[in-house]
């Protein structure tokens, strides 16, 4: 939801009445609808009336405070009992006047209440409407207004975690604060500049030097969560591959937990590339299921069918490379494992049910281990034996998965800390920290400050955009609060 | 006063209404300065200095436009200091003791001598004439004489209602001794200016004789006495040093035993003060862990036996000031000739003011000084020369005389203010200016001089010698650009004496300059000098810039992109007569803002306060999505688009 796509800038519209469904569609225990406009009020009250007995119109309804009713159609017939809550202006999400009605959550219900609505003078919200009137309003900031956007989006447990922080200013709340410690930096730098005959003690270098330093791990821990943001936003491709008869499909089938590649025991079964959407350990996974990859033996439909899996492959955020533990590794194996390129994996060693063939083991640790010397944690591949037949084997699997789509090692922080979900967020974390780090070199060089001053405050101004703030005269406040200024 | 019609007439007597009267003449309006006391003309009512970081930048864009703060400056001065010599070009500034009896006499004996077309008048004015349509056309004096005026300059200072604190006792006047402007300020207030109150302070005056010079650490200016003005090649007139000093424990108990009668901590001065320019109780009180501060002790002038005491503004009763003073090293016999005292006095919303600081309440009305709730000569000086500037180009129907942030600190003054007000009594820093490094005090004049030309306000002899120093560096520029040279050309001690190794190849001047180590002066020794140079300060002056730019080379380059990046937001027209109730999902209280204060571009509307950047994207998306409807038409931007050669 950048500044420049707006989509609902489209005037006129802002002083409509609008209305949505404020929960998913579907059938669920309660549904609410939301209804928002200056003077909304009026439009509810031709669809609500305060009790199944009467008819009377509620003359100044109760502001936050849910009462029952039941809904009435144009014609006065009844819709459904509900609850509804006024919330006058500004006191509301809005700050417009806004009604929220709780009904049962039948999309029948749903539908006949909007259509009611409607029909007394509100149109239908284009996506996301209620909450630029929110940041219009001056209620909630940009970096919350886009927090509520990737909720509306997300589409797990836990990218909707990430989003709620956000709104709840998580994402405000760190950026605000490493802000603060760059506008300390600013006041130190400024104080010596405008003051020459004040008397300001020389900076304490060794301090700015280390406010600078960890100022930089602050954002770059900022930028570092991105990563894992757009997997939350977007989803992880994860592709299994391997050479062909190494139960791809049963593994595809398995994680999925319903029948859907079709799985035989010939090789070469699946021709062409699946794709599922699930949700593992609350991360969203587009799970590809690929045709196995072999040298001979191939026909032109299974040659395409490689191909389409090389493709794959190369798009993946993870690949999870299955080989059969059963069976001694070969050449094809090899090759196939070649073919992945530098995409991270995990090495599956699937069919760990059946017998494991003599030497299976050695040839296998041979296969992986000897490349694998790095000492670096990231790029080390983990390797998991399951059987595909055997639901509780994918146990590890889905753990492994976890750790490597949202990095290793860090999972209780990454739980409650703050994530980067949003692309313009990260871009302008970008800037800042590139200002930084060159007022940093300005510092140590000792180059003059007012040098200086013109990257930090590009980094300053970065780290406010995310929040939609100008900086004004917050650097010289802080001289003036900090230091005795003036004769 | 025989000639009762004027163009311009200027109300005041003090460092606005002086720069004003003189831009108006300049400019050839005939125009009238209406002082109190024509004696105290220009007086520095505060401290006997001018200039400082920011203020130092102010009074050579003055003097650039050719002002003549600077010029009084080098005439009057007793002392001549550059600051922040250790730290980069941009951020150092002249700063001058100056006397404080000469300097009032000079400029009364320049204004009646030098300047074309200006009267003096002695008196009282007690009220702005207005005619049928509400447009300022005249003043009316103590007396009932009447002036009639097509544009009036108002730099009432602080005798606009002031009021002078001296302990729980308070007393109506404009400065010690001097009435204030009541009528005046009842006059504003019926024409429907809005007004609010502002404080200020100044410290005792002591009695030279009396202090222990000889005990006191001396501070001497710069030798030989950098000036003011790009007029001045020598400044030749006798020197005085300053001494420094410091409160101690015992001083900061006697002050903080005596905050029970103090105006300020007893709730007496409502009117807000300067954050930068604290009085000694409110310095004690909110830097508690500090246990001394620098005293100044500057002689005022060499005609008077006045010393000023720099860091201890006050307006504590006598008998405390009495107390703390002789409690300072070299103090303790001094006599004090006079008390200082706080002084209250009305201001007027500066965001009630166009950029060329007419009052949008009363069309022909301008304001300048602390009226516009600023603070500082310098500041009120460069106000006013905006304002008779604007004065004189308003009557002629001519383009006015605006100044973009880029360009001047006079553009960062007057774009705050207008769009932010003053809550506090206004001063210039050089943090307050984005494209600092580009505003720089050695060259106002290469940004301003030929602006200043076009409007009228730069004389023949300055335009004169601006053009040759301007063209020689150009012209300097151009061949460092050019002239390539082998490296055997290079004398091999000459790069061993600053430390570099012989280049490799073929290589212009411009770009061995632009190694850190080498200076133009360098060059110059080692016979790459342009033929048939001659000493003297205009080659010192190319000589100075082409370092400057070599030095700051890619941050200039950064900030003129800067610039330009921003340069559509502010050439990003607003319409005058908008209607911002229309833009859909614009905050009402912006629109309520926006609607009053009428901002001219988009950049303007972004600097208003309560005006935030989701209503400036709606504005903007929605003005977008108008002109793609309508056929374009060209932009309305009053501001001028020239780029500079900085």
């Amino acid at each position: 939801m950048s500044e420049q796509q707006n989509p609902r800038l489209d005037p006129p519209g802002s002083r409509d009445w609008i209305v949505a469904p404020a929960t998913a569609a579907g059938s669920g225990a309660i549904a609410v609808v939301r209804l928002d406009g200056p003077g909304c009020w009026r439009a509810a009250s031709k669809v609500w009336r305060v009790s199944s007995r009467s008819d009377e119109l509620p003359a100044s309804p109760l502001a936050r405070r849910l009462t029952l009713g039941r809904l009435v159609d144009e014609s006065g017939a009844e819709i459904d009992e509900a609850m509804v809550a006024f919330f006058p202006a500004p006191h509301s999400y809005t700050r417009n006047d806004l009604v929220e009605f709780q009904c049962h959550g039948s999309p029948a219900v749903v539908s006949a209440l909007i259509d009611a609505l409607l029909a007394a003078g509100a149109r239908m919200a284009r996506p996301g409407e209620f909450t630029l009137r929110a940041f219009f309003n001056g209620r909630i900031d940009l970096a919350q207004a886009e927090g509520v956007a990737n909720l509306i989006a997300s589409r797990t447990r836990k990218a909707g975690r990430a989003a709620l922080r956000q709104i709840e200013g998580g994402l405000s709340e760190e950026v605000l604060s490493l802000r603060d410690r760059a506008i300390d930096l600013a006041a130190e730098i400024e104080a010596r500049l405008d003051f020459p005959d004040e008397e300001i003690p020389p900076a304490d270098r060794k301090k700015m030097l280390d406010a600078f330093e960890s100022l930089e791990t602050g954002i770059e821990r900022l930028i570092a969560t991105a990563r894992k943001g757009r997997l939350l936003r977007d989803g992880a491709r994860v592709a299994i591959a391997g050479k062909p008869n190494t139960g791809k499909s049963s593994l595809f089938n398995a994680l999925l937990g319903i029948e859907r590649a079709l799985v035989t025991p010939r090789p070469g079964t699946t021709r062409d590339t699946i794709e599922a959407t699930l949700d593992i350990r609350g991360i969203p996974v587009v799970l590809i299921d690929t045709a196995g990859v072999r040298s001979e033996g191939t026909g032109e439909i299974e040659r395409l069918g490689i191909e389409r899996t090389l493709r794959e492959v190369e798009g993946a955020d993870l690949v999870l490379f299955v080989a059969d533990a059963s069976r001694r590794p070969d050449d094809e194996d090899r090759k196939s494992l070649d073919a992945l390129g530098s995409t991270r994996r995990i090495v599956v060693l699937n069919k760990n049910d059946l017998p494991p063939a003599s030497d299976a083991a050695e040839g296998f640790s041979g296969l992986f281990s000897p490349s694998r010397d790095s000492s670096d944690r990231e790029t080390e591949t983990p390797v998991v034996r399951v059987s595909a037949l055997q639901h509780a084997t994918l146990q590890p699997l889905e753990t492994a998965l976890e750790r490597s789509l949202t990095g290793t090692g860090e999972e209780a922080s990454e739980r409650e800390g703050t994530i980067v979900t949003n692309l313009r967020h990260e871009e302008r974390l970008h800037v800042a920290i590139e200002g930084i780090r060159r007022a940093h070199d300005a510092f140590a060089r000792r180059e003059s400050g007012e040098c200086a001053m013109i990257d930090l405050n590009e980094a300053l101004d970065s780290l406010g955009a995310i929040l939609g703030l100008t900086l004004d005269d917050a650097v010289l406040s802080r001289v003036f609060n900090r230091f005795c200024i003036g004769k | 006063m025989s000639l009762t019609r004027y163009e311009v007439v200027v109300v005041g007597g003090g460092h606005a209404a002086v720069e004003a009267a003189a831009a108006a003449a300049r400019m050839g309006a005939r125009t009238l300065m209406a002082a109190l006391d024509l004696d105290r003309i220009a007086r520095m009512s505060c401290n006997p200095a001018i200039g400082g970081i920011g203020k130092g930048h102010l009074v050579r864009e003055i003097d650039a436009l050719g002002g003549v703060m600077a010029l009084a400056t080098d005439a009057n001065g007793l002392q001549f200091r550059m600051l922040n010599t250790g730290k980069g070009p941009a951020v150092r500034a002249p700063r001058a003791q100056a006397d404080k009896i000469a300097y009032p006499r000079w400029m009364r004996r320049y204004l009646e001598t030098q300047v074309p077309n200006l009267d003096l008048a002695q008196g009282m004015v007690e009220g702005v004439l207005t005619d049928s349509r509400g447009r300022a056309c005249g003043v009316e004096i103590a007396g009932g004489e009447r002036v009639e005026a097509r544009a009036v300059v108002l730099a009432p200072g602080t005798f606009l209602e002031g009021t002078i604190h001296v302990g729980m006792e308070s007393h109506p006047g404009g400065r010690w001794g001097e009435p204030p402007s009541v009528r005046l300020a009842e006059s504003l207030r019926r024409l429907g200016l809005s007004t609010y109150l502002l404080k200020t302070g100044t410290p005792a005056r002591l009695a030279r004789g009396s202090i222990r010079w000889d005990a006191l650490e001396q501070q001497h200016g710069d030798e030989p006495p950098p000036p003011f003005s790009y007029m001045t090649d020598r400044i030749d007139r006798p020197r005085i040093a300053c001494a420094l000093t410091h409160t101690n424990p015992r001083t900061h108990a006697i002050i903080l035993d005596a905050l029970d009668r103090s105006p300020l901590y007893t709730g007496k001065i409502t009117g807000i003060g300067p954050r930068y320019c604290p009085s000694i109780e409110t310095k004690l009180v909110r830097f508690a862990d500090r246990d001394s501060h620098q005293v100044f002790l500057e002689p005022e002038s060499l005609e008077n036996d006045l010393v000023y005491v720099n860091g201890v503004s006050t307006s504590l009763p006598a008998d405390v000031q009495d107390a703390f003073l002789h409690t300072i090293e070299g103090l303790e016999d001094v006599r004090i000739v006079r008390y200082g005292y706080g002084i209250e006095y009305l201001a007027c919303d500066p965001r009630e003011l166009e950029p060329t600081l007419e009052s949008r309440v009363v069309p022909g009305l301008f304001l300048a000084g602390q009226i516009d709730g600023t603070t500082g000569y310098e500041e009120a000086a460069g106000l006013g020369l905006v304002a008779g500037a604007n004065a004189v180009l308003s009557i002629g129907g001519e383009e006015p005389l605006l100044f973009r942030r880029d360009e001047a600190y006079l553009g960062v003054m007057i774009d705050d203010l207008i769009a932010k007000g003053a809550p506090e009594p206004y001063r210039l820093f050089t943090s307050r200016a984005e494209y600092r490094l580009l505003l720089r005090q050695d060259n106002a004049d290469l940004r301003l001089t030929a602006k200043g030309r076009e409007a009228g306000l730069v004389d023949d002899r300055r335009w004169a010698r601006f053009e040759r120093f301007r063209d020689g560096l150009e012209r300097e520029q151009e061949r460092l650009a050019q002239t390539r040279i082998r490296p055997d050309e290079i004398p091999p001690a000459a790069l061993e004496s600053v430390g570099l190794d012989p280049p490799r190849e073929a290589l212009t001047l411009g770009r061995l300059l632009a190694r850190p180590e080498i200076r133009y002066e360098d060059l110059c020794a080692w016979g790459f000098g342009p033929p048939g140079r001659e000493e003297g300060p205009v080659s010192d002056r190319i000589a100075e810039q082409i370092d400057i730019q070599a030095a700051y080379a890619g941050y200039i380059e950064r900030q003129r992109r800067m610039v330009e990046r921003t340069l559509s937001m502010e050439t990003f027209a607003l319409p005058r007569e908008f209607d911002y109730g229309s833009v859909p999902s614009l905050r009402k209280e912006a629109a309520q803002i926006l609607s009053e204060r009428r901002p001219a571009t988009l950049g303007q509307a972004s600097r208003l306060a309560g005006v935030n950047p989701a209503d400036v994207t709606a504005i903007a998306i929605y003005l977008h999505a108008q002109r793609r409807r309508q056929p374009p038409h060209a932009p309305r931007g009053i501001l001028s688009l020239r780029t500079r050669n900085f």
